[in-house]
């Protein structure tokens, strides 16, 4: 029982053991890891797609509305939030800016006020011009902006993903006055 | 009843023969603790783990009808409020129950930390109870966002923009979140199992180590000035204490611990019942967007500092400072895991849970009222008050309506009424000239938009005379006195010039340095009375530290001063001070004999008295044994004496009888 030898090749047994766990836990985890990871191993680009936010005669000249499209990689499952929404503002001339309404700040949604042509956000205060340019409050950047293009009479943007500081997905930073729209 | 009874201890032993556990449950209930520790504020703990039963429980009855979808959850929601009998009841005590578990659990960190209660050999209890609190928290926000209303969604909009603010992997980060590229059904899915297995597993099994080890390394005792804790003795002096003053935790302490439990279930009972359930708010449908979001009570702080933190030190702040206090929190009781306990010993430890706890009050109240944020509806909610209109000019009245409908009063208040993000202009007449107004109007700046593309001239005009008119009687701004205002560019300092070209140019307002450099009033306002206020008890304290180690430095130049003047006088204090030394440890020494030879005298008195008791009583049981022997004799010797008196009496009578005997005879044969 206490033969030196056999105690050594059960360890070294119990040891192999050990070693086969291991690896059936690793190539446990691959598939485990890349279920988990997986929204972060999809490309990013791959989120945008080109989406309609509504017939043109909604968006007259001169003016900004509130617009909406739906989530390009949305499910049913995904209810009313779904639908999302964007300020649309018709330059003239179908030209456009298109806005996320995420502030910059922290993503609160910004509100329009027509009369004093003011961006508001309710949360820390954020305020931007007509432009997107940034009037006042924290805000580090102006609002977010889609790339858009008009295919009939349709407005399309190129969105999908929520606005952030890391996943701008837009065209720029917006212009830097507001005398230029 | 008696086979009941019997038939009940019978089942009892049946299982406990198999399971084993009567034994270690009722020692972990009996186990000593110090006398001292069955204190009232030793229930934190004990009420916390009540807690966290009521929200397992309520939390699996919610379950039951809650529907985890980003279609379903808000409508299983109102559900659960309206057609569930008692639903709303178990949504409030689950919500209720919340808040009253992130308190306790702060409380009971506050007086773990304030009693030194971290410290050496309870340092893995500390940082385990760090992670139940990041636990804690955890599942209020998880929660937050389970509750799926309007709040919830943009509450997780701000969760991923903090997340987006990581570098480099911020948006992966934001995706991990939410699941996907955008808020949905895969986000509420995901903080499902983050709220429901997740985070309780994680929960739970911490629970259990933290009370493992409250079991194994004991109940710290309570604190007293000037005992130290030191890693060479203190398990020892513990043992000590309890073994000699401990009593068992059932029932000395844990009546206190169920007793304060009941008295906080019942607390959320009450909020439940007379406040009813959080929310939900409106449904969390994006295009909404008429929405004012607010975080849940405890982190309506985090929401206050975003405000109030100047926003170039945001993200560093943001994503440094978290790390640094969990840090800080972790390495606590290994940095000070020996020395001083009490709290009046330990000032810096004072002066930092008064400042976190004045400052995390502070900040909560502040974004209750969130100053900081325009009033959304201000403009088309409250009206203008007919005392703005009498008495003035056409031009006025209108600039009255220019107040009211260009959204002024989302951010300035008149008479009180109104946001209060910028200044209040009641009597902003009195500060600027009519120019410096216009100016400000048209290019903003101090944090101010420009108002220069969305107002005429003659609304700008009409503006200013309705804002004139509100100074009243008092005197008007003075050129050169008004408040100093951002310069404009070259040749458009002028208001009145301005008017004639009524485009305005966004360089100023959008000039960074302007627009950063001054902070918003009330957030200013609100940084200055809260830096005075940390800086005022800094001062306080430093002040008291000061006090005590210029009294320390006094004590020690005194010494000095005496031990020059014995050493000129050719006294070595030191020398004296080891002499000194020695003769007393001399002393204790001979005192500690003298006490030995004194026990043994006293010992051997009380041996001597013991024996001389015993050599007496023996002394008396023989005089006693002689007495008796000496009355047997007497009474055995009685009777001879009597017969030998009467013989000796006879013989006597018979002597005198014959010497009385007849003359006769014999006498003749004599002569």
């Amino acid at each position: 029982m206490n033969d030196p030898s056999e105690y050594s090749r059960r360890k070294f047994l119990f040891k192999i053991s050990l070693l086969v766990n291991g690896a059936v836990g690793a190539i446990l985890a691959v598939p485990v890891l890349g279920y988990v990871l997986g929204p972060i191993l999809k490309r990013n680009l791959s989120y945008n797609y080109w989406v309609p936010v509504g017939n043109l005669e909604q968006f007259p000249a001169g003016e900004t509305r509130l617009g909406q499209y739906r989530n390009p990689d949305g499910t049913p499952a995904d209810g009313q939030t779904r639908t999302l929404p964007c300020w649309v503002r018709h330059i003239a001339n179908n030209q456009f800016q298109v806005f996320a309404v995420n502030c910059a700040h922290m993503d609160c949604p910004v509100h329009w006020f027509p009369a004093s042509k003011l961006f508001m956000c309710p949360c820390h205060g954020g305020v931007y011009y007509e432009n997107g340019a940034v009037a006042a409050g924290p805000p580090p950047r102006g609002l977010y902006e889609y790339k858009y293009k008009v295919v009939g009479d349709q407005l399309m943007i190129w969105a999908g993903e929520l606005p952030t500081l890391s996943t701008e997905a837009s065209i720029a930073k917006p212009g830097r006055s507001p005398c230029q729209g | 009843m008696p086979g009941v009874k019997q038939t009940g201890l019978n089942l009892y032993h049946w299982f406990d023969r198999r399971l084993g556990l009567a034994k270690p449950i009722t020692e972990a209930a009996e186990h000593p603790i110090p006398k001292s520790s069955s204190s009232w504020w030793y229930v934190f703990g004990s009420a916390a783990a009540v807690i966290l039963v009521l929200q397992v429980m309520t939390g699996i009855l919610l379950a039951l009808v809650y529907t985890p979808t980003a279609r379903d959850a808000w409508n299983s929601l109102n559900f659960l409020d309206h057609g569930v009998t008692l639903g709303w009841f178990l949504r409030a005590l689950h919500g209720w129950g919340s808040d009253f578990m992130v308190a306790i659990v702060l409380i009971h960190m506050c007086q773990v930390f304030m009693f030194g209660a971290y410290k050496f050999p309870r340092e893995l209890t500390w940082i385990v109870g760090v992670f139940l609190l990041l636990m804690t928290l955890g599942m209020a926000f998880t929660g937050q966002v389970l509750r799926f209303d309007q709040d919830a969604y943009w509450g997780l909009g701000i969760g991923a923009s903090i997340m987006g603010r990581v570098p480099w992997i911020g948006s992966e980060l934001v995706h991990l979140v939410l699941g996907g590229p955008i808020i949905g059904a895969t986000t509420v899915s995901r903080f499902f199992a983050l709220h429901v297995f997740v985070i309780p597993g994680i929960l739970i099994s911490l629970v259990g180590v933290h009370v493992w080890m409250v079991l194994r390394l004991g109940i710290t005792e309570w604190p007293m000035p000037g005992r130290l804790v030191r890693r060479s003795t203190y398990v020892r002096e513990y043992e000590a204490e309890v073994h000699k003053d401990g009593v068992p935790f059932v029932p000395y302490a844990a009546w206190k611990d169920a007793l304060f439990a009941a008295a906080v279930l019942l607390a959320i009972m009450a909020c439940a019942l007379f406040f009813g359930p959080m929310g939900p708010t409106g449904p969390p449908d994006p295009t909404i967007i008429q929405t004012v979001p607010k975080p849940d009570v405890p982190f309506l702080w985090i929401y206050a500092l975003f405000a109030l933190m100047p926003p170039k030190l945001e993200t560093p702040i943001l994503l440094i400072a978290p790390i640094v206090v969990i840090c800080v929190m972790l390495a606590l009781p290994l940095y000070a895991g020996e020395g001083e306990k009490h709290w009046s010993r330990r000032p810096v430890a004072v002066l930092m849970v008064t400042v976190i706890a004045l400052s995390l009050s502070v900040l909560t109240r502040l974004a209750s009222k969130a100053p900081w944020s325009p009033v959304m509806n201000a403009w088309s909610a409250d009206a203008i008050q007919p005392a703005f209109l009498q008495g003035r000019t056409p031009l006025e009245r209108q600039g009255a309506i220019v107040f009211q409908q260009m959204q002024c009063r989302n951010c300035h208040s008149l008479d009180g009424v109104g946001g209060k993000r910028g200044p209040e202009l009641d009597r902003v007449a009195t500060r600027m000239t009519e120019s410096q107004m216009i100016r400000q109007v048209l290019q903003g700046g101090g944090n101010m938009p420009a108002y220069g593309s969305a107002l005429s001239p003659q609304q700008v005009t009409a503006l200013v005379s309705f804002l004139e008119t509100m100074r009243g009687s008092e005197r008007p701004a003075q050129v050169g006195s008004g408040k100093s205002m951002p310069t404009g560019p070259a040749g458009m300092s002028g208001g009145v010039e301005r008017l004639s070209e009524p485009h305005f140019s966004s360089e100023v307002s959008e000039n960074p340095s302007v627009r950063r450099s001054v902070m918003d009033h009330q957030s200013t306002v609100v940084l200055i009375w809260l830096a005075a206020a940390i800086s005022l008890l800094v001062l306080i304290q430093v002040g008291v530290l000061g006090a005590l180690f210029l009294m320390l430095l006094r004590v020690r130049l005194t010494v000095r001063q005496i031990e020059g003047k014995l050493r000129a006088s050719g006294v070595d204090l030191y020398d004296l001070a080891g002499k000194s030394y020695r003769l007393l440890g001399t002393l204790e020494t001979a005192a500690k004999k003298g006490a030995e030879i004194v026990e043994s005298l006293e010992q051997g008195l009380t041996e001597i008295q013991s024996r001389l008791a015993r050599v007496d009583q023996s002394i008396r049981n023989q005089i006693a044994q002689i007495k008796r022997g000496s009355e047997a004799l007497k009474h055995a010797l009685a009777d001879p004496v009597i017969r030998f008196r009467a013989i000796a009496a006879a013989i006597s009578a018979a002597l005198e009888a014959f010497r009385r005997r007849p003359q006769n005879g014999p006498r003749e044969h004599n002569c």
